[in-house]
């Protein structure tokens, strides 16, 4: 199939990008959204051009690490899979492609398709985690009986791979939905019980600093989700705020 | 924190050394972990106005306060259409009770000001968030357009309040505490009607009522969400804040149709 690309281009950090136009033939229906774009690299390569920047990385749609805004939806159009999950198929011949890198305040561009995410890891730095004596000490996680129902959620929220979608699929770019798994994961949990209070705060403090938007509801975070993230761990998580802050 | 190097008894030297070994470690908790300085007292109040969250609330109550109050009116206003004598007594008690004019009252308008207010301070904050703006945004593949665009339609409430204020409350205050007219409890049925008389202005409010049971459809149900309310018994309420959204403004509409058509013949 032939595919007509508009794929943003970008320099560096501090230049202006703009949307440049590729023609790309002999695209099957097999590929990966990815493998089109090396294919279109390969070709502007032996021309003796720049190659599109993107980032990759399992391609097994499990990192997190794909992004890409295409045709105006992260990840493209199908639902609950990565770029690098989606297919060409997905696509018609003579289709019009518009790619872009995912955009907030809080995820510069780099270069080309690639941004800086590394908002996410201060989130996950400021409490997404537990404190364990790890001394020759560690008490198995098992000895402690877990509700099945709390140990499934808890797993549901810990699916998340971090990848920004999100972020770049809300009209607001508001993280609440990538900060509130990873507080859900940890809030469902005893182990996480323990450092609650402050988990919340100092994640949602963070989350705050880092320049995301606020949530209005529109649920476009739990739609493009290649994870199926769910909307209650925002609830779960604006829940565990408040109370945190009336037990503060 | 160190005590100050005096000339001290053996005992005493020793329990300073031990106090300043406290207080190096409460000193170096604090820097290793912040959050032992984040559960002060006076650091929480600031969070809770500062935060994403809090501001979600302050939205979601406002709002929630503004639908009470909505049925409130919708309640007198019905009354309107099914009993004009009914309307002109509720009416009276509303606009001389002082716990509603000097208590309730500014309650409701501090309730509107806060809800708009910070509706514009969020929708300025979103926008920024986004930085560049996209070449090409799909935001009806993930989201319905009444979530997307609560600002328009609160936008269309704010500058319908506006006439509302004008037609109604001015009136009202100017008749009570300018003109210091007398009372009279009959006048509120005439009064209302007689608004309904020009074709435009009965326009306006039906539009206002159709934009208002845009904005109730999302936001009364997404109050629930914000402050931290998604359980099993949300689908009900979910239904039942689209039954409202959609009862309400036509019930409203109707109101202004009916005294629209059916005008009051002395």
């Amino acid at each position: 199939m032939k595919l007509y690309l508009k794929i943003w281009r970008q320099k560096d950090a501090s230049s202006a990008g703009k949307i440049v136009d590729y023609t790309l033939d002999g695209v099957e229906g097999d590929m990966s959204f990815l493998e089109m774009l090396d294919i279109l690299n390969e070709e502007l390569i032996s021309k003796g051009e720049e190659p599109v920047e993107f980032d990759h990385d399992c391609r097994e749609g499990i990192c997190g690490t794909c992004s890409l805004q295409i045709n105006g939806e992260p990840h493209g159009p199908d639902r609950l899979v990565t770029t690098c999950q989606l297919h060409m198929r997905k696509f018609n011949d003579g289709d019009t492609i518009v790619i872009e890198p995912f955009r907030a305040k809080a995820f510069p561009v780099i270069k080309d398709l690639i941004v800086d995410r590394s908002a996410f890891d201060r989130i996950q730095q400021a409490g997404g985690y537990i404190s364990v004596n790890t001394s020759g000490n560690t008490v198995d996680a098992n000895c402690i009986p877990i509700n099945k129902h709390d140990a499934d959620e808890a797993m549901d929220a810990a699916t998340c791979i971090g990848c920004g979608a999100c972020v770049a699929a809300c009209k607001n770019a508001s993280a609440m939905l990538f900060t509130s798994a990873k507080v859900s994961q940890f809030a469902l949990l005893p182990q996480g019980r323990v450092e609650a209070v402050e988990r919340v705060q100092n994640m949602v403090r963070q989350m705050d600093l880092e320049g995301f938007g606020n949530c209005t509801n529109t649920g476009a975070c739990e739609v493009e989700c290649p994870k199926g993230i769910s909307l209650t761990n925002i609830a779960r998580m604006n829940r565990e705020y408040l109370s945190a802050t009336l037990k503060g | 924190m160190y005590w100050p190097n005096l000339f001290l008894p053996r005992g005493a030297q020793q329990l300073k050394i031990n106090l300043n070994k406290l207080f190096s470690n409460i000193e170096s908790l604090l820097k290793t972990r912040p959050c032992c300085k984040f559960v002060s007292k006076p650091a929480l109040m600031s969070g809770l106005i500062k935060s994403s969250i809090a501001r979600k609330v302050v939205m979601a109550l406002s709002g929630l306060f503004l639908v009470v109050f909505l049925t409130q009116h919708f309640t007198i206003n019905i009354a309107s259409v099914l009993d004009p004598e009914t309307f002109n007594a509720w009416s009276h008690f509303m606009g001389y009770n002082p716990l509603v004019q000097f208590v309730l009252q500014p309650v409701l308008i501090a309730g509107v000001i806060i809800h708009f207010v910070m509706g514009f301070a969020l929708e300025i904050q979103n926008k920024k968030a986004r930085g560049g703006s996209y070449v090409k945004y799909k935001g009806s593949a993930n989201a319905p357009w009444v979530s997307r665009n609560m600002i328009y339609s609160g936008l269309v409430i704010l500058a319908f309040l506006a006439l509302h204020f004008y037609d109604f409350w001015v009136h009202e205050m100017a008749y009570k505490y300018i003109e210091v007219s007398p009372e009279d409890p009959t006048r509120y049925y005439h009064e209302t009607v007689e608004k309904f008389a020009p074709f435009w202005r009965t326009i306006i409010y039906i539009v206002s009522f159709f934009l208002l049971g845009l904005h109730l459809w999302h936001g009364f149900a997404s109050s629930f969400q914000s402050m931290g309310l998604n359980n099993k018994y949300s689908p009900g309420i979910k239904t039942f804040a689209k039954i409202f959204s959609v009862v309400i403004p036509l019930g409203f509409a109707f109101i202004a149709l009916y005294h629209h058509l059916n005008p009051v013949t002395h």
